[in-house]
């Protein structure tokens, strides 16, 4: 039977349960007695067949094998998508699993225009067959638009060797089919063809099936008896109907004929379909047969090939990584590698030896090469962190002399699963590495890993709402509410809340099937960055399709079927903060400073972390949320881990877990730190006996329960899916807490050990992606410390990333003493640059905060500027860079005020550019190219534009935060100060004296938005940062108050907000209790906040 | 601003309708005709940037009063009464009247609150100048261009020398301008109005003698048709006003199923009402109005039977009954996709008038079904209420033998089946239903079914679940 649980998003089957083979039991599901008549169902439709099929995969496979079939088939329409998801759950319950696929085509009949009405089932008798099936289906998708598939019957012609194929015969059996299938019998030889025969309970039922007979005795084709399965069990077929309507964008009362008469296409026992086809028992005996003949491939044949060009000549691959390793290991410690890092690194490379998977590390040692060679910054995070010979093969960063050191978190045998590294490189020039691997491996053998896109709570409610008629506005008010009612949808009260009738069984019925549709796949779409490489055409392998992205092929798997393969994957991913640093690197050396390199900047420096406690940290990596904020001062990290725990605490996983305060405790030495035995504070000793990551709960389970490193694993992966399945980790609750006491540990102790395990859920932290992080926040802390000015320079030069807009990240430049000048079109280039002043080096705001203007122009204009000088007027400019910028470049650069050197006010060179065009009439071009002509033209422009009415000193900034993004004059919010005062209202600096501002005080503040947020884990508390010109205000939104002044909240620029002050040592929040927005009477400040929606 | 952020604004989920500029322009040329009961010249608005006024719609009406305020005692007192009948109508609109078009344009949007701002010829330019420049009906780019340089206000480009204007921007800017102060000419192209198909008969005085009555109607019918006939059309709906001498006017709706510009029809569908209409102390006048009519088909005049007469149209049938028996009461099943047959067909008035007939096109067809009601071999005859049978059988699995209906047994010949359908589960009492095609010995075929799930609502009666309970449902006749 189904999960009776609402899956927010199904995992993989691979996922779903904990594997037996360690406990030595029986499966799950005996197998049946052989006495029964044989049956295989042949053509099945899953749910890979989007919008069609009312089942998962390995619901069909496990549904199969409780009816007592020995064999099964999914026939996805031109897809194999949900086929390794079928073969995990088939090996488990230990039923054949029988490759197959329907194709469909899309070529006229010979004679007519009607496309083939055939839809003919394949499946493929051994690995060459496979291969050529999907080759034919890349075939087919290659040339049609992404998710299609045009095929011609010619195309599946030219590859039948090693098919079967079942076909379906249309309803009307014209002469134009009866010759297709004398061709198709004729191709097909050697018995591999069938007609399928099957009962849907349909009026004619009795006529068709002598129809098909003669029609089989005529052509001489055998009979295959089938039942169109669509889903696994009866029941899924209203979720069916829901389906069928959401495919044709209907409603169940309008869809009519589109919509099966009955429910029989679900799976039938052997039994039935013997009772049903008792006057056909031939057609039962070739179900068999076909089943039997299919044995010759299985899915678990597909060897992966590692690609070879990444081992030199006259060595193995394993020699070389040895050698590449050593070689590493002696540049990370030229002081020679200490002993315990050394039997790390033996240790590594016997298990990547006999696991063989030294290729792997070649490969991605391969791409990292790449990326240093072109000085593009990459790191690797997650897993690999905990990999010595990656740190020594440069992959990762993360020293593991300095901490400790999970290698089965990353590569174990019992799993006997590929490795999973993801790295990180700058997000501006994650395509050069891309198009590198393209090239190298060509794009047959290199290709992106799909994401299966399911439903998910709020998609599921409006696609079943609107297909079973409800109205779009109960639709939308579901979907809002979605969050509740996916957790206990028959809540009556929340119902009636948002005005609908609990009672009313139509609505279960819509949440019932919005909850069984949750997880269904809706279509395919790109994974980020999940590359597959291989030697062999990767088109053999695995249907290959066009992804959205122009020039960009996916494969058909994700990467949890790609896993289950134990196929190669790369995660080529992009992170701004990366490019924010080598940016920053870059200005900084080339300031006149020395070198620096992510490697060489100074550790554990004081000064650094100073500012660190003090929160400090706007535009830094990580610790520049609001939440991380507000902790800081509270963590106050002194040392390099510190900050690996303020990375990983402030998460979904150790908040719900409620690990915070008690690690705060501890550390502030308000609460003892005690440990249940020694090996307890090994594992726990490094974050005073608080459980905060991932490998500390597998060490646990390892040295305090008895578990192997591989069950440490599973129990890794059980937590991961413990949200969505629920069950899996309960099983290893039993063993862990019998294993924690039989070792002496109290009863009491293990359940809370258990907790705080299962506490984590999907969200917990591996220490090793937290170390790799905290390198990056490290350095960028030193950075913004050391280097305020390159750093801000490097911030905005990197946008769009972080928490905060140039504006912001100006203001707190200025604030610790960066000079910062406008951008101007004599001395700006596209980026901001850093010049030089008395005072230290100073900010040059670029010509990319130029709202409107494309880099190029700014190029263009930059070069002509550093050829011949710089420009001297308008007319001058415009003359110089005619060919190369158009007057609306220009026009755009007026309007950010970029004129300021040729001594041009905003309004005088708008007024002057006006009268330009890019095509001067060619009688006066002459006359207009003389300097005496320039100025009276210029002295004419002078006095009609005095005319122009003055621009007011906050219109000047409302244009500056328009067209600028900033501006250097004065904070809007100034020029409203009188008023504000008026109301009552202090400045935002007010708020940081205690005596000014006690807690519990009501005040009055407003500001701009800058920050809009509403985490997850704060139930439903809605953070908003606002700033006027002395600086920034935390308010708190509860949701009740949230929901009063929603408009307010959430649309407004500027707000004015009362509320009572709460003070936690430096750290001030306002509770909100009203909010009113203010009036910027200009459209130009709207949108400006980063916001949660 | 997305739909999504603009219903996120709103507390509770406001009321969304979709944008038809189709349906915007047609109700805007409907309002045009209706003003010309006020002006004599009435004109579309051309909408922004539209040049001389032909290029775009835009959201208002040009109502050209010159000589039309002595008939309404003053201008005022004709503005106010348009806004009047606009409010009556359910429709909220902002006036303006000034000596230019364009003057008339601004102030209607951006002229002082409230309903109506009036203008007199010395104040045009002092009523201008406060207004902002998008008054002058000018494209976004040159708005756009003119804010940029703080141009805000009509005053501020009048204070600006034209030529300096000029060199920058569209000539569309001073053309604008001047139409708004009347230094330039500026054409509307008024819309033609269309009156209303209509004829009348005024009688000398009050009078009840139906003869006269029905002889003058007649003749008006008449007059009619050639009109019709004449303009090709052909009438769908038709009122028939007697003008009582003492009460209101009496109105009597005629409807036809085809087009019709048939007298003798008309008249046929008219007569028995207009016996049985109360005509008060006398009626005045009688008057035909056609509410609704529609393109004559051609109909090609025979050629060799020149003296025979057309055969009777179903259509005329269907009026007749119609007139005869009132809206509603005749119908005609309409086919509809369903697997339950009770549910694969529905009764539709046969005259449906609530769709304009320019409408019936815009209703939603159903798309290609993938089974038709041809490929399923369905009875002649259905019973409304399926009819409870017992059936016998000649053994356990073996097939019928004998079915019971009405205290007659019946043996069955041939039987074919079952088909199975599964019913509408969003529908209350859905049930699973196996059909049998059954031949009886006296060849009738019948059509029965067995429910393999009582339905809720006659669960109460006894039954125990595994026999099934059997109904007749239709005959093949």
């Amino acid at each position: 039977m189904p999960d009776d649980t609402p899956l927010k998003h199904r995992p993989h089957p691979m996922h779903l349960a904990p594997r037996h083979e360690h406990d030595g039991g029986p499966p799950p599901i005996p197998h049946p007695a052989p006495s029964i008549p044989g049956y295989t169902e042949l053509e099945v439709t899953s749910n890979f067949t989007f919008l069609t099929g009312a089942s998962h995969p390995d619901e069909m496979v496990r549904r199969a094998a409780e009816l007592g079939h020995r064999a099964i088939a999914i026939t996805d329409t031109n897809s194999l998508a949900g086929i390794v998801r079928a073969h995990v759950a088939a090996k488990e319950v230990g039923l054949q699993f029988i490759v197959g696929c329907r194709l469909r085509f899309t070529t006229p009949l010979p004679t007519t225009a009607v496309p083939l009405p055939l839809s003919i089932l394949v499946y493929p008798t051994d690995l060459a067959a496979y291969g050529r099936l999907c080759q034919l289906l890349t075939t087919g998708k290659r040339r049609a638009p992404k998710g299609e598939c045009h095929l011609e019957l010619h195309d599946l012609l030219q590859s039948h060797q090693g098919l079967l194929a079942i076909v379906i015969p249309p309803p009307i059996v014209s002469d134009d089919t009866l010759a297709v299938l004398e061709h198709l019998r004729r191709t097909f030889s050697e018995d591999r063809l069938s007609l399928a025969i099957s009962r849907g309970y349909h009026q004619d039922d009795a006529r068709r099936l002598r129809q098909i007979a003669q029609l089989s005795e005529h052509l001489n084709i055998p009979l295959v008896a089938t039942n169109d399965t669509h889903y696994h069990t009866p029941d899924r077929r209203t979720l069916q109907d829901v389906l069928t309507c959401i495919r044709h964008g209907c409603t169940l009362d309008q869809a009519g004929f589109r919509l099966h008469p009955n429910a029989e296409r679900h799976l039938k026992s052997p039994e039935e379909m013997h009772r049903l086809f008792a006057a056909h028992p031939g057609a039962l005996d070739r179900t068999l047969e076909i089943a039997h003949r299919c044995k010759g491939f299985s899915l678990d044949q597909l060897r992966y090939n590692y690609p070879e060009e990444i081992v030199p000549e006259g060595t193995t691959s394993m020699t070389h990584l040895i050698q590449l390793t050593h070689a590493g290991a002696a540049d990370r410690y030229p002081g020679g590698t200490p002993p315990s890092v050394l039997a790390q690194i033996e240790h590594e490379l016997r298990i990547i030896a006999d696991l063989n998977y030294a290729p792997y590390f070649l490969t991605v040692h391969d791409i990292v090469r790449f990326a240093r060679s072109r000085d593009i910054l990459c790191q690797g995070r997650g897993a690999a962190a905990n990999s010595a010979v990656c740190f020594c093969l440069g992959v990762t960063s993360v020293d593991p002399s300095r901490s400790s050191m999970l290698f089965e978190r990353f590569v174990s045998k019992e799993r006997d699963e590929p490795p999973d590294i993801d790295i990180d490189f700058e997000h501006e020039r994650r395509e050069e590495v891309i198009q590198y691997l393209y090239t190298k491996y060509g794009r047959h053998r290199a290709a992106l890993t799909a994401e299966v896109i399911s439903y998910r709570g709020r998609s599921a409610v409006r696609d079943v709402g609107k297909a079973m008629g409800l109205s779009l506005d109960a639709v939308e008010a579901l979907a809002r509410e979605v969050d509740w009612w996916r957790d206990s949808p028959d809540d009556p009260q929340k119902l009636a809340a948002i005005g609908l009738n609990p009672r009313d069984p139509h609505l279960r019925a819509v949440l019932r099937h919005a909850r069984e549709i949750m997880g269904f796949p809706r279509h395919l779409s790109q994974h980020v960055g999940g590359f597959i490489i291989t030697q062999t055409p990767l088109s053999e392998l695995v249907p290959i399709e066009n992804a959205a992205m122009e020039d960009r092929t996916i494969i058909e798997w994700d990467k949890d079927d790609i896993e289950a393969l134990g196929m190669l994957k790369v995660d080529i991913l992009g992170l701004g903060m990366l490019t924010c640093l080598r940016k920053c690197l870059d200005l900084s050396a080339g300031a006149g400073d020395a070198r620096l390199t992510l490697a060489t900047i100074p550790a554990e420096d004081p000064a650094t972390y100073d500012m660190i406690c003090n929160a400090d940290t706007i535009g830094v990596f990580q610790i520049e949320s609001r939440a991380q904020m507000s902790m800081l001062p509270r963590l106050r990290p002194r040392c390099y881990y510190d900050l690996v725990i303020e990375v990983a605490i402030v998460r979904p996983g150790p908040i719900q877990g409620k690990m915070v305060h008690p690690y705060i405790r501890r550390r502030n030495g308000e609460e003892p730190v005690a440990y249940a035995s020694p090996e307890i504070e090994r594992v726990l000793g490094r974050t005073l006996g608080v459980p905060l990551f991932q490998e500390q709960c597998m060490s646990l389970a390892v040295s305090a329960a008895g578990f192997t490193p591989g069950e440490a694993d599973q129990l890794r992966r059980a937590m991961a899916a413990w949200k969505r399945s629920g069950t899996a980790i309960l099983a290893f609750e039993q063993k862990l807490i019998e294993g924690m006491t039989s070792r002496g540990y109290s009863l009491e102790f293990a359940g809370q050990v258990f907790q705080q395990i299962s506490g984590f859920s999907g969200y917990g932290f591996p220490e090793s992606h937290a170390a790799s992080f905290a390198i990056l926040v490290y350095a960028s802390c030193w950075l913004k410390r050391h280097k305020p000015a390159a750093f801000a320079a490097a911030l905005i030069n990197s946008q769009p990333m972080g928490f905060y807009q140039p504006a912001q990240i100006v203001r707190d430049a200025q604030s610790h003493g960066v000079e910062v000048r406008p951008l101007d079109i004599n001395h700006s280039t596209w980026d901001c640059t850093l010049e030089s002043s008395p005072q230290g080096p100073t900010i040059r705001l670029g010509l990319r905060l130029t709202k409107g203007l494309q880099q190029a122009h700014a190029d263009a204009i930059n070069d002509e500027r550093s050829q011949r000088g710089p420009f001297e007027s308008l007319m001058d400019l415009q003359r110089r860079t005619r060919e190369h910028v158009p007057i609306q470049a220009l026009r755009h650069l007026a309007r950010a005020d970029a004129f300021n050197s040729l001594n041009v006010t905003r309004q005088a060179a708008l007024w002057t550019l006006q009268r330009l065009t890019d095509h001067p009439m060619p009688l006066f071009e002459e006359a207009n190219n003389t300097h005496a002509s320039d100025t009276t033209e210029l002295a004419r422009d002078q006095t009609s534009a005095a005319r122009l009415p003055t621009p007011s000193p906050f219109d000047e900034v409302a244009t500056d935060y328009d067209r600028a993004q900033l501006s250097l004059r004065a904070h809007p919010l100034s020029f409203l100060r009188a008023d504000l005062t008026a109301e009552g209202a202090i400045p935002c600096n007010h708020l940081e004296s205690n005596t000014q501002c006690p807690a519990g005080k009501a005040v009055t503040v407003a500001g701009l938005v800058l920050v809009r947020q509403r985490p997850s884990t704060a139930s439903g508390i809605v953070f908003i940062t606002i700033e006027d010109e002395t600086g920034i205000a935390n308010l708190i939104l509860v949701p009740r108050i949230f929901e009063r002044f929603r408009s307010e909240a959430r649309h407004n620029a500027a707000i004015i907000c009362t509320g009572t002050i709460e003070r936690q040592g430096k750290v001030v929040h306002i509770k909100a209790k009203h909010i009113k927005p203010l009036p910027l009477n200009t459209p130009a400040l709207n949108g400006r906040s980063r916001d949660f929606h | 601003m997305p739909l999504a952020e603009a219903r996120a604004l709103f507390r509770h989920t406001p009321h969304i309708a979709t944008l038809t500029p189709d349906d915007d322009r047609r109700g805007l040329q409907r309002l045009a005709q209706w003003a010309y009961r006020f002006v004599p010249i009435v004109a579309i608005d051309g909408g922004v940037g539209g040049g001389d006024g032909v290029g775009g719609v835009g959201d208002g009406l040009f109502l050209d009063t010159r000589g039309c305020a002595h008939l309404y005692a003053g201008i005022d007192r004709l503005v106010r009464r348009i806004l009047r009948h606009l409010t009556r109508a359910g429709i909220s609109a902002r006036l303006a009247v000034a000596p230019t078009f364009g003057a008339a344009w601004a102030l209607a949007r951006f002229g002082p609150s409230g309903p109506i701002t009036l203008v007199g010829p010395g104040h045009l330019e002092a009523a201008l100048d406060p207004l902002p420049a998008a008054a002058l009906r000018l494209s976004p780019e040159c708005l756009d261009g003119l804010s940029a340089v703080g141009i805000e206000r009509i005053e501020h480009l009048r204070a600006i020398p034209r030529a300096s204007l000029a060199a920058r921007f569209t000539p569309d800017l001073l053309l604008r301008l001047d139409q708004a102060l009347g230094t330039a000419i500026e054409l509307i192209t008024p819309i033609r109005p269309r009156w209303p198909t209509r004829v009348e008969h005024l009688f000398e005085g009050p009078t009840d003698r139906l003869e006269s009555i029905a002889l003058a109607t007649r003749r008006l019918m008449e007059e009619l048709a050639t009109l019709l006939t004449t303009n090709q059309r052909g009438v769908l709906s038709l009122r028939v006003e007697l003008l009582r001498s003492d009460l209101d006017p009496l109105h009597i709706p005629i409807r036809t199923s085809e087009p019709c510009a048939d007298a003798t029809h008309l008249w046929k569908l008219l007569a028995p009402r207009l016996e049985r209409a109360h005509l008060g102390f006398g009626i005045e006048g009688v008057r035909l109005l056609v509410v609704c009519s529609k393109r004559l088909r051609h109909t090609q005049a025979p050629c060799w039977r020149e003296s025979e007469q057309r055969p009777p149209q179903t259509s005329q049938l269907i009026d007749t009954l119609h007139a005869r028996l009132g809206d509603g009461s005749v119908v005609r099943p309409v086919a509809r996709e369903s697997h339950l047959p009770e549910r694969a067909f529905t009764f539709a008035p046969v005259l449906d008038h609530s769709q304009h007939p320019d409408r019936a096109k815009h209703r939603a067809r159903p798309s290609a079904p993938s089974q038709t009601i041809a490929a399923c071999d369905r009875p002649t005859m259905l019973h409304a209420t399926p009819l409870p049978i017992g059936v016998g059988f000649l053994g356990t699995g073996a097939p019928l033998a004998t079915l019971h209906l009405r205290g007659t047994s019946h043996a069955i010949g041939t039987c074919i089946g079952p088909e199975r359908l599964a019913g509408e589960w969003w529908k209350p009492g859905a049930e699973r239903r196996d059909y049998f095609k059954v031949q009886t010995h006296e060849g009738r075929w019948l059509w029965i079914f067995r429910t393999m799930h009582p339905s809720p609502n006659t669960a109460d009666a006894p039954h125990t679940p595994h026999t099934s309970r059997w109904f007749l449902h239709g005959e093949w006749a």
